[in-house]
């Protein structure tokens, strides 16, 4: 815990650094390539497309609610999306900078964070795409759409802490990024995003629930889609945020451990 | 006077591991099973740096040099030891380090100004400074990609000393770049210093810590063997580099050897010419220290089979007492005594500024005349002559006598520093050699034409 109010406090004083390493990152990430940034949700896209169409047309899942499909699980792909992204780059945050670790004066606790970031710059693309895929289904943005910024920063802090984790493990153990594509798989499976919670047994349903990542997803699903605010859900959000200080404290602490090895091993 | 770093007994020990796999199988081992061996990179380095000071410091490949400097900047931690820092800290642990070559020399230099922990505005006032240093023109704002291995240092190193830290830790990146660049560097670093930043090079530029260093210190094998006067650390160094060998007992050599001494042949002029000084003395008995010329702070190492025991120094043909006229021919005598016999002697010498700028040197093996075939008890008297239009002031001498092998010289005795004269000088001129120049001045206008 110490240890990621100390990372947190380093976040916010090296600001600019981090500004200018957000740039930095996006200026090698797509200045080889000529489609460039559009790569990043183009991808996303195709992904979303896909779904949409086996679960729509080919499965003929029913609307939920009164709302389609597509709609739906959108809404909770984006944040789905960028988490999974940002924690994938995070791991590699460490491993993808030897100079800056070992040959300069670097406050390497930014990196992992950085790659946050960087996703999030993609995630406001996705933003976007969504926002057209509500307004050619009819849903108008509410009130409930003000909480999103909330939901925003709860998936910031689940991300930067597991990203902590990832990328201090990334250094000893190369293979951890290859397993997070596996687990994030996975991860995506157990998470009810393209698939509706009640599909499981309500005895079991509390069990899909100690998933952060469900919270944050029903939390866009309630900002985009009007649903309730989020001081109505207190359990929930006090059973997420305790298990994303949980993560934020292990990942700072495991980051912190091993740090001192990050020059020498890589 | 406060220390800008004090390092206490720091020894750092890297774990090596036969497959990359073992350091993870040790880190996770529940038994504390051990996979990898240790290896003390350094051990027991203990110095200070006093703030304003400019360090150097001194070793090998592989003694650890970089090592410390890592440790120095935080990068790595030491196994064991202290080492406190007062101040902010620039690094150029290695050139361009942090550099990224698709971003350009501008963004870079932004980017390393801000990671030393300027402000946007501080940055921002620098970044033309940095270019104008830097001096690659609009490459300045072209990719690092594109850059000439030259151009992406002299940016590096532009951006590195503008960043106006405390302490500035550079390894092995002033001897990079041409001529020009590098006398800039040095220019600014001599400002740095008058700034009252502290210092800290690696080089393996001799004459530069010589120069610009109050103080070296020198590792070997991860320790550290000498710490000092920079031109005695040098002086050590070169012996290391010779023998390598380090320690400086030869300094303090006891009485040389009288007994197995068979009937001296006659004394040898290496070069040739018939009077033969020192009184046709052929003995071993070292009365170099009554030459007006010895320096007593000389430092002297080898391995003993032969000795300088006697010198002198002429200027035209007189025994020299005060300083050298201006003009003078400057004959330096030296006996050397050989213990051993030895194929393939090499005598030499060397003139040296006192802050340890090479003026001349020479050596027989230049000349091809090795002198072959010494028998133990032998004399050999060397002569140098030189006409040296120096500038006035004093120099050191190095003489030496190597052995010259397959494997290259093999130091018998190394006097550096040996002797110092003082040369007189008639003509003014800034510089160290009189290139005995002329000046014509036209004024056009007038038609007048004069020479001075
Ligand atoms: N990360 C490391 N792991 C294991 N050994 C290392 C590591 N870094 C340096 N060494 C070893 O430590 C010794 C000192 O290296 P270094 O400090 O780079 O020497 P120098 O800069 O004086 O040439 C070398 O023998 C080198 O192989
Ligand atoms: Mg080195």
């Amino acid at each position: 815990m110490i240890a990621s109010i100390g990372y947190a406090r380093s976040i916010v004083s090296n600001r600019l650094l981090v500004e200018a390493m957000v740039r930095r990152q996006f200026r090698t990430k797509f200045a080889a390539t000529i489609g460039g940034l559009a790569w990043s949700f183009v991808a996303p896209l195709a992904t979303m497309l896909v779904y949409w169409f086996v679960f729509s047309v080919g499965l003929r899942v029913q609307p939920v609610g009164n709302l389609p499909f597509i709609v739906v699980f959108a809404a909770a792909f984006v944040p789905w999306l960028t988490f999974s992204e940002s924690v994938v780059t995070g791991s590699t945050a460490i491993t993808e900078n030897p100079h800056l670790v070992k040959k300069c004066v670097f406050p390497v606790e930014i990196l992992p964070f950085v790659s946050v970031v960087v996703s999030l710059v993609t995630h406001a693309f996705l933003l976007l795409i969504l926002f057209v895929i509500l307004l050619v289904n009819g849903v108008r943005p509410t009130a409930s759409l003000l909480q999103l910024p909330y939901y925003l920063l709860a998936l910031v802090a689940l991300s930067t802490g597991l990203s902590w984790f990832a990328a201090a493990l990334n250094v000893l153990l190369r293979d951890t990024r290859e397993m997070l594509g596996v687990v994030m798989n996975l991860w995506f499976w157990v998470t009810p995003i393209v698939w509706p919670l009640e599909m499981v047994p309500a005895r079991f349903a509390w069990l899909f629930r100690l998933n952060p990542v469900l919270y944050v997803a029903e939390g866009y699903r309630d900002s985009l889609l009007g649903g309730d605010p989020f001081w109505t859900k207190p359990l929930e959000a006090a059973g997420f945020w305790c298990m994303t200080f949980a993560v934020l404290g292990i990942g700072a602490f495991v980051f912190r451990r091993v740090r001192t090895e990050f020059a020498e091993v890589l | 006077m406060t220390n800008a770093v004090q390092v206490r007994n720091v020894a750092k020990r890297f774990r090596v591991f036969a497959n990359p796999m073992d350091r993870v199988l040790e880190y996770f081992d529940p038994f504390r099973r051990e996979y990898g061996k240790d290896f003390w990179a350094l051990e027991d380095v203990t110095f200070d740096v006093p703030a304003g000071r400019t360090i150097g410091i001194l070793g090998r490949n592989g003694s650890g040099k970089s090592t410390l400097l890592q440790m120095v900047c935080g990068v790595l931690q030491p196994t064991r030891g202290e080492i406190d820092v007062d101040g902010r800290i620039a690094a150029l642990l290695e050139l361009g380090a942090g550099f990224c070559p698709d971003l350009t020399g501008r963004e870079n230099a932004e980017f390393f100004c801000l990671q030393n922990g300027l402000t946007k505005a501080e940055t921002a006032a620098r970044l033309d400074e940095i270019g104008e240093f830097a001096d690659v023109g609009e490459f300045f704002d072209r990719p690092m990609r594109t850059y000439s291995s030259g151009m992406f240092v002299r940016v590096a190193f532009a951006a590195s000393i503008h960043v106006d830290p405390d302490i500035l830790v550079v390894d092995e990146a002033l001897s990079v770049g041409d001529a020009r660049f590098q006398h800039k560097c040095f220019q600014r670093v001599q400002q740095l210093r008058d700034a009252g930043k502290t210092i800290i090079v690696v080089t393996h530029d001799l004459t530069a810590v010589v120069r610009h260093c109050d103080h070296a210190v020198l590792l070997e094998r991860g320790r550290v063997v000498d710490s000092g006067e920079p031109r005695e650390v040098v002086s050590v160094y070169h012996e290391l580099l010779a023998t390598g060998r380090s320690d400086r007992t030869l300094t303090q050599r006891s009485q040389p050897r009288q007994d197995e001494a068979p009937p001296p042949p006659p004394a040898k002029v290496a070069t040739g010419t018939a009077d033969v000084p020192f009184e046709g003395r052929t003995d071993a008995v070292a009365r170099f220290a009554e030459c007006p010329q010895y320096h007593s702070g000389e430092l002297r190492f080898g391995d003993g089979r032969a000795e300088f025991v006697e010198f002198a120094v002429l200027a035209d043909g007189e025994p020299l007492s005060s300083s050298v006229p201006c003009g003078a021919t400057v004959e330096i005598l030296a006996r050397v005594y050989f213990h051993d016999a030895v194929e393939h002697a090499v005598f030499g010498f060397g003139f040296f500024t006192t802050d340890g700028v090479l003026v001349y040197g020479t050596n027989t093996a230049k000349s091809h005349e090795l002198v072959d075939h010494v028998v133990p008890g032998e004399s050999v008297v060397v002569r140098f002559r030189v006409t040296a239009p120096l500038q006035a002031g004093a120099y050191f001498l190095n003489l030496g006598c190597n052995q010259a092998t397959p494997d290259g010289p093999v130091a018998l005795d190394r006097r550096h520093s040996v002797l110092q004269v003082e040369f007189e000088s008639a003509a003014e001129f800034d510089g160290l050699v009189d290139l005995a120049s002329e000046f014509n001045t036209v004024r056009p206008q007038t038609g007048l034409a004069r020479s001075a």
